[in-house]
């Protein structure tokens, strides 16, 4: 994409936003997708919130005041659906805090596009335990690769918070991460010693 | 707006540490569906009219003036130019005889006779004619309850 601000005025521009859109469709999609999937769980609950997602963005984009970049404009806007769609599903279910890291692993295994081996599931399983909070800037920081700025106006919470908040979350997981690698290699010996 | 990852390196992240993956060719199907989405939006969109608060509040004021006149020419009367049934009644009711012989005559108009009289009226007629009349039909039916009384009593 050429210079933010052209492409937000091609965006703005009646005869040129369609391609624009299609544009930022491609840039966006999987980054937004996988964004949201993180936090929504199943492939279909992504899907509608996708949607869902893109829809406020092309609604919203003669309101956008280029107060932030667009990348966050449209990590925001896909968080912040996510959430909505979250509550409301608590809202549903009635859902206490104790149930929501059941409800994850639940989700997960529910989906028939969870295609994990036991290592992976393992590491999910440590993600469900996590506070919900702590689970999304790890995920951000992680799996989506932004940077601590952009969570910041994402999430409204202060840089230096995150940053502590993500540097325990590695820490935690990967000391629980090594024991389960060592509890599968001991599993591995002992089932390759009784064949 | 460069991001380190690129689309197929989020693909594989995805997979290889959360075991999570997606059906064939769903970002392309679901590319064109938000695009049909986004063209149905275009086709349907109105003029949003509602966001000027200031046309919609005169549009708002000159529709129900327009009702208002054409529907209901009766609906702001002047002392002048009053329409015949409400001149004719308030005439009528000028006259506070007439009014208590509407009341004498027929009681189901009680009601609608009280709407143009004086509260002090409507008291005074009430006193004067309501309880009385509840007073003599209290009193015949305490008559009529003597005369069972005595019948029984002789009977025995």
């Amino acid at each position: 994409m050429k210079s933010e601000t052209d492409f937000i005025n091609r965006l703005l521009n009646e005869k040129k936003k369609d391609k624009a859109f299609k544009e930022l469709l491609d840039f966006y999609q999987k980054r937004l997708y996988w964004h949201i999937r993180k936090l929504v769980i199943t492939h279909e609950n992504a899907n509608d919130v996708l949607q869902n997602t893109f829809l406020r963005v092309y609604k919203s984009l003669p309101k956008f005041k280029q107060q932030s970049s667009l990348h966050t404009w449209m990590f925001k806007i896909a968080y912040n659906e996510s959430i909505r769609f979250l509550n409301n599903e608590k809202k549903k279910k009635n859902e206490s805090l104790d149930d929501i890291s059941k409800t994850y692993l639940n989700n997960l295994t529910s989906d028939s596009f969870f295609e994990g081996d036991e290592v992976q599931f393992k590491l999910q399983q440590i993600l469900a335990e996590l506070p919900e909070k702590h689970r999304h800037i790890f995920q951000m920081k992680y799996f989506d690769d932004l940077k601590f700025k952009e969570m910041e106006a994402i999430l409204e919470i202060k840089e230096g918070t995150l940053k502590t908040s993500y540097y325990a979350t590695v820490k935690h997981i990967k000391e629980n991460m090594l024991n389960i690698e060592l509890f599968s290699k001991k599993k591995v010996q002992l089932l390759t010693t009784n064949t | 707006m460069n991001s380190k990852k690129n689309n197929i390196d989020l693909d594989k992240t995805h997979k290889n540490d959360l075991g999570l993956g997606v059906p064939e060719n769903y970002f392309s199907t679901s590319k064109n569906e938000l695009l049909s989405k986004i063209a149905s939006e275009n086709r349907t969109k109105v003029i949003p009219i509602y966001q000027n608060k200031f046309i919609w509040f005169v549009a708002a004021g000159i529709a129900l003036l327009v009702a208002l006149t054409v529907f209901k020419q009766d609906m702001f009367p002047s002392i002048d130019k009053n329409p015949s049934i409400v001149s004719d009644t308030v005439n009528k009711f000028q006259n506070l005889e007439l009014v208590y012989d509407l009341f004498n005559t027929d009681k189901q108009d009680i009601t609608v006779a009280s709407l143009f009289m004086n509260d002090s009226e409507i008291s005074n007629y009430v006193a004067n004619n309501i309880i009385e009349e509840l007073l003599i039909d209290e009193e015949i039916d305490s008559f009529i309850l003597e005369d069972i009384l005595n019948e029984e009593l002789n009977m025995n």
